[in-house]
């Protein structure tokens, strides 16, 4: 031990390092946990950011929030202005939600994915929504069902990636925004009176959104995009609603014909329960549940079909049939694909079968 | 030419210096893994598209041969690469080409670590002060380095065992992942995937640093198996690590990323702790530390041996260089550019690996028949 004094001076070096980083305690900094965007002009956004307070009242669980609003022309000028309403440091690092204005995502929303992809505080499993009317209204407006509407919204979505709605977050978003031969979407949600709801499916090209579908078609969107774990799908069966539940679905998408000319088939295979036969007499009999099983069947694969449809002809491809041809044939020509994608044919086929039917015969 | 056999320098080491076979595994994978593994991805996958796992496996095959090379060098001249170069060139020509190398991998530790402290200021602390931070971490690998090659050994093993459990965090991209964008395979013409290949080598080097600690290894003959076994699993973990990032990002999405592996834990999230990068990025300094070390001691013993002055005095001047150097390099264009110089220089070193067996296979024979 030649050396002893140098063990003790890096130990002691190392106490002044961490003093050579300005430090905020979490009480001391105003957390943002969502933001909102809305669209002014060609140039100008307005941005609102809702920061949770966390109070130091009795009550264990009391938090509520605070908003700021201000208009700057660009993402992080509105950071910026931001900071000089607050009384504490802004930190981005727990965003859960941004949400965007239906006008401004029509307009171009490329540079504020950019500024999303390219700062290292911002994780990856945050939320991407578009709001149908103004989002400094839907995010200053106190809802009772939560604390914050933070964490109102992402319960909100959330629950529902695992029933009908199909799977989001920044990380998927970004994955067919870059991608080749795939086009994006995001949750379009809405404000109702005194709470939120999720209105339907945004579908956008470039950035730019192009397209949206009711909520009632998002479960037919997701048992095309992936698998499906436990949907639920209402139908008119003789004249009356039944209700499938416990929907599980596997897709499969199969190419045919050549590079130049493909064609694809969508095989869906479904497995679910039913368990609201409402006013049908013999309910549960063999023939009965088979009559269900081929009307569901027609159902699914007329619905998907129309969406598809739908698709071609805004000339988006949300499912991704060209990053499908990409992957499975060589050397494909991905801007002859583009002009030809809303001619190809493009078949669904569903294989339904029905488990149960509940507890009563 | 002397005719004695004593005319091929050999090196003793005390015994009590000398390490076990087994440990040749921790150093040469502790070398190859290091800052290079956080953001390969994107730089393999710019030719040869998500072909390039085929690169990665063409290129860890051509190390193997290249180590299989080093060996040969080194059993025939029974002492590093000094000697090697001794024998070879003689005394002056042959001491310049060590010291080249000396400086070779005295740019492979600014490399390293000007790389590592550019993520901590991008991903963690933008406002670092990185003269003070830069010190701090010279000073510790001096530390290490003075203790001598055994505690360097050491460090590597802890090292290699502290990164491991890192690698099952793959699980999370995975889920998120898409299979399907790995197919078709083989897309790309052979010209892509070979400019792929040579892009991957990159990422392999370190194993060149056996030239320098082979006179330490005990039982040499039995470390042949530990040193393949060694660039074997670093091949391994470097196509894992590609094959989970082309899973998880699109192609297009990709080339928009400049550190594939730390985006992959973005996604990463236990009840305990929502951004796993910030863990990370703390525990890949466990496997930059003995990258370094390893390094700088490899840099500072090459001159000791030419020149025949103390290594403390060319650690010392080489910490304060690396200090002032680091300091230099200021913005990512600058480091981009240091990256691309240095596994520029790294591939000419590869390439004279085999120039150099070539040599010394011819200088064995010649040595035979004057014996003879």
């Amino acid at each position: 031990m030649k050396h002893k004094w140098l063990c003790p001076t890096i130990i002691a070096s190392l106490m002044l390092l961490t003093s050579c980083m300005p430090n905020v305690s979490v009480e001391d900094a105003a957390i943002v946990q969502i933001a909102g965007y809305d669209f002014v002009n060609k140039d100008k956004v307005k941005g609102t950011f809702a920061v949770a307070q966390y109070t130091k009242s009795e009550q264990k669980t009391s938090a509520n929030e605070v908003s700021l609003t201000t208009t700057a022309n660009t993402i992080k000028n509105v950071h910026a202005k931001l900071q000089r309403q607050s009384s504490r440091p802004i930190s981005t690092g727990k965003l859960t939600i941004v949400l965007y204005d239906k006008e401004l995502a029509k307009n171009d929303m490329s540079k504020f994915i950019d500024s999303l992809s390219r700062d290292p505080r911002i994780g990856r499993d945050i939320l991407l929504a578009i709001v149908d009317g103004n989002t400094e209204k839907m995010i200053k407006t106190e809802y009772k069902q939560n604390n914050t509407t933070a964490a109102y919204m992402k319960g909100m979505i959330e629950h529902n990636m695992y029933s009908n709605f199909p799977n989001t977050n920044l990380h998927n978003f970004m994955q067919s925004y870059f991608g080749k031969g795939v086009d994006s979407f995001l949750p379009l949600l809405e404000k109702v009176n005194s709470h939120i709801k999720i209105k339907g499916i945004a579908f956008l090209s470039d950035g730019r959104l192009v397209h949206s579908v009711p909520y009632s078609k998002s479960l037919f969107f997701k048992m095309m995009k992936e698998d499906v774990r436990e949907g639920m799908q209402e139908m008119n069966f003789q004249g009356e609603g039944i209700m499938m539940e416990s929907i599980n679905s596997n897709v499969d998408i199969h190419i045919k014909g050549n590079t130049e000319n493909p064609e694809f088939i969508v095989k869906i295979k479904v497995r679910g329960i039913i368990n609201e036969i409402s006013n049908l007499a013999s309910a549960s009999t063999p023939p009965l549940v088979e009559k269900m099983e081929k009307s569901f069947t027609k159902f699914f694969e007329k619905n998907c079909q129309a969406l598809i449809h739908e698709f071609q002809e805004q000339n988006i491809d949300p499912v991704g049939f060209g990053n499908v041809l990409k992957n499975r044939r060589r050397n494909v020509d991905m801007k002859k694909w583009k002009d030809q994608y809303p001619e190809v044919p493009i078949d669904v086929k569903v294989e339904l079968e029905i488990t149960e039917t509940g507890i009563s015969s | 030419m002397n005719k004695h056999s004593s005319s091929i320098e050999g090196l003793s080491i005390p015994e009590n210096l000398l390490i076990t076979p087994t440990y040749v595994f921790f150093l040469i994978h502790a070398m190859q893994v290091g800052v290079g593994i956080l953001g390969f991805e994107t730089y393999i996958a710019k030719y040869a598209g998500f072909d390039a796992w085929i690169s990665i496996l063409l290129g860890g095959l051509g190390i193997h041969v290249l180590l299989w090379m080093i060996y040969h060098i080194l059993q025939d001249s029974k002492g590093d690469i000094v000697s090697v170069h001794k024998n070879i060139f003689g005394k002056y020509l042959g001491g310049f080409f060590s010291l080249m190398f000396s400086l070779y991998f005295l740019l492979l530790t600014l490399t390293v670590l000007r790389s590592y402290i550019e993520v901590i200021e991008v991903w963690i602390f933008p406002e670092l002060q990185l003269w003070l931070f830069t010190f701090v971490f010279v000073l510790i690998v001096y530390y290490f380095v003075k203790s001598g090659f055994r505690v360097v050994t050491g460090l590597c093993l802890i090292s290699v065992i502290l990164a491991l459990p890192i690698l099952l965090l793959k699980f999370f991209p995975i889920l998120e992942g898409d299979v399907m964008n790995l197919y078709p395979t083989v897309d790309h013409s052979v010209g892509e995937i070979l400019r792929g290949t040579q892009k991957s080598v990159l990422s392999f080097l370190g194993f060149e640093l056996l030239l320098v600690f082979y006179p330490f290894i005990k039982n040499p003959h039995a470390s042949k198996s530990w040193a393949h076994f060694a660039v074997f699993f670093t091949v391994s973990i470097y196509l894992i690590t590609a094959i989970v990032s082309f899973v998880y990002f699109s192609e297009g999405q990709l080339q928009y990323v400049i550190w594939g592996t730390i985006t992959l834990w973005k996604i990463v999230e236990f009840p305990f702790i929502e951004r796993f990068e910030y863990i990370g990025i703390a525990m890949w300094f466990y496997v930059v530390l003995p990258n370094i070390a390893l390094a700088l001691w490899a840099a500072s013993r090459i001159p000791k041996r030419v020149l025949k002055i103390k290594q403390k005095y060319v650690l010392a001047l080489f910490s304060i260089i690396l200090i002032v150097v680091c300091c230099m390099f200021t913005d990512r264009q600058a480091i981009d550019k240091l990256n691309s110089v240095t596994s520029k220089i790294g591939l000419y070193v590869l390439l004279y690996i085999p120039v150099l067996f070539v040599l010394s296979k011819i200088m064995v024979k010649v040595r035979n028949r004057d014996e003879a």
